[in-house]
């Protein structure tokens, strides 16, 4: 599923402004990451092309359905998201987007196995299905001996796998992650991003990667986009020359290294 | 355990020495003597079992009617501006002081005495209930908004179930404060416990009064026990709270 924002804008309630004037195109089937430094306002251009924010100005185009639809209507607390009154065509939408947080975000009350039924449930399925369909997840992320346990009796690592499997049950044509790896340690964290490449390579589906790792973003992407602090606009819109095959060896290798060193300089000029 | 066995023998001791007037302190050994006796036992319990149902039934309300308040009260922002200062106006006002009124609404007996303890009860459960549905975690909002959600799926599925803690803590509360709105309205209409106790009052009978006191006690004591085995069956697996 692509993605095509024109002259994305987002200026919050009380005036601070996020994001200026983002053009970017973004392909059917691409691993795009997007750098940048903390507060520059990236994940807020994850939260609009999910369609849980508004653009303040500009265009979202999100697939086949031109302009983006209206973002989903909110549960009346939150103030800013109180114009979210017209109904978009959610249950053909919240099957093909998945978000995956920061944090692993479980509901602390359901078995791994439940939570990772939830998406289907919301979307209406029946239980047999989605049964198999949260089993079937489960496996691709190598937690099939873990379908009874609880959230709370789960490593860190562990919980953020079933929120990938929770994302993935739904065979999602656009993935986005919010820097979801951050809070693991380097090894599980370069476990997931090896298992994160493979799943992506086994689908066809377009993922956007939130992150401010540098080394995460070469490793995982065919392309970087680096963004300056806020409000963010785009300073760099990488092709990451590195072979599709990308063991785990490649993180020392001169080629790597040098990937790095682009995405690091554009970094720095931002935050100049 | 070992501090209330100090303090039993204590006022034993100090009774029958005479160091204290046992009009004033009965001796403990008094107050079992009149909890099994053959004349105040029956009365005595009898009456348990009246506030027990009247404190009880309140409570059953005011878990209902708490929740559903709670749950109005959450749906939006306005709703709460215009409707939570009449919820704050049952905690502030004193019960003793619209027992009366009860009393010319809806006459002598149990009515007004599960009215009583509904009233002094409901407010904990409003207040814990609304704080633990406000408090849903944004970004599982995000997730049910992301996948179409109804709101009462997000209300059943989410908000209700991350509350529970809190729903919980407030009907804790609540189980003792209904014991005590019953026994209150009791003073005004008689019957229960709080009639009892009222009586034996005007006949200075302090080992009746105390023996009331310890049943009442053990009520409210009951009903907290009863609150507790809820909340333990249902977040033994994932809140903190009930984790050993």
């Amino acid at each position: 599923m692509g993605v095509r924002l024109r002259g994305v804008e987002k200026v919050f309630e009380g005036g601070v402004k996020a994001l200026r004037a983002i053009d970017l195109e973004i392909g059917e089937g691409e691993f795009v990451s997007v750098l940048g430094p903390s507060g520059c306002g990236k994940s807020t251009l994850l939260r609009i092309v999910a369609g849980l924010e508004w653009a303040s100005f500009g265009e979202v185009e999100v697939g086949e359905r031109g302009p983006h639809p209206n973002p989903l209507p909110a549960y009346g607390q939150r103030g800013h998201e109180k114009r979210a009154t017209q109904v978009s065509p959610l249950q053909e939408r919240g099957s093909r987007v998945a978000f995956v947080f920061q944090d692993a975000h479980l509901l602390p009350w359901r078995n791994v196995i439940r939570n990772v039924m939830l998406p289907l449930e919301l979307l209406g399925w029946d239980r047999a299905r989605t049964r198999a369909a949260a089993g079937d997840a489960l496996s691709q992320v190598g937690l099939s001996d873990a379908l009874d346990r609880y959230p709370a009796q789960l490593s860190g690592g562990m919980r953020m796998r079933v929120s990938l499997a929770r994302a993935l049950v739904t065979e999602p044509a656009l993935l986005l992650l919010d820097e979801p790896f951050a809070a693991l340690d380097e090894i599980t964290r370069q476990r997931l991003d090896e298992q994160l490449r493979a799943l992506w390579k086994a689908r066809a589906m377009t993922v956007i990667f939130v992150t401010h790792s540098i080394s995460e973003a070469a490793y995982l992407s065919q392309r970087a986009i680096v963004m300056s602090k806020r409000p963010g606009k785009v300073l760099l819109d990488h092709r990451v020359e590195l072979p599709a095959e990308r063991p785990a060896r490649l993180r020392g290798e001169a080629s790597f290294a040098s990937e790095m060193r682009t995405l690091f300089d554009a970094l720095e000029r931002g935050e100049a | 355990m070992i501090p209330l066995v100090i303090i039993v023998v204590l006022a034993e001791v100090a009774v029958r020495r005479e160091w204290v007037a046992s009009y004033l302190v009965p001796a403990p050994s008094k107050i079992i003597a009149t909890l099994v006796s053959s004349r105040d036992g029956p009365e005595l319990f009898y009456a348990t079992g009246q506030t027990a149902l009247a404190a009880l039934t309140g409570f059953a309300a005011s878990a209902v009617i708490g929740l559903a308040v709670a749950i109005a009260l959450s749906s939006a922002r306005w709703v709460q501006r215009a409707f939570y200062p009449y919820a704050v106006f049952f905690q502030t006002v004193p019960i003793i002081a619209i027992a009366p009124l009860l009393v010319i609404w809806i006459g002598y007996g149990m009515p007004t005495v599960i009215a009583s303890a509904l009233i002094v009860s409901v407010f904990p459960v409003i207040a814990n209930t609304l704080s633990g549905l406000l408090a849903t975690e944004p970004a599982l909002v995000d997730l049910f908004r992301l996948y179409g959600a109804s709101r009462s799926a997000a209300m059943l599925k989410l908000r209700l179930p991350f509350a529970l803690p809190s729903i919980f803590t407030g009907l804790r509360v609540a189980g003792g404060l209904a014991v005590i709105g019953a026994i209150a309205g009791e003073f005004i209409t008689g019957g229960g416990l709080g009639g009892v106790i009222d009586i034996s009052k005007t006949q200075q009978r302090t080992d009746k009064i105390f023996a009331g006191l310890i049943l009442a006690a053990l009520l409210g004591i009951a009903l907290f026990a009863i609150v507790n085995l809820a909340s333990w069956l249902m977040l033994r697996n994932w809140h903190a709270s009930e984790r050993t």
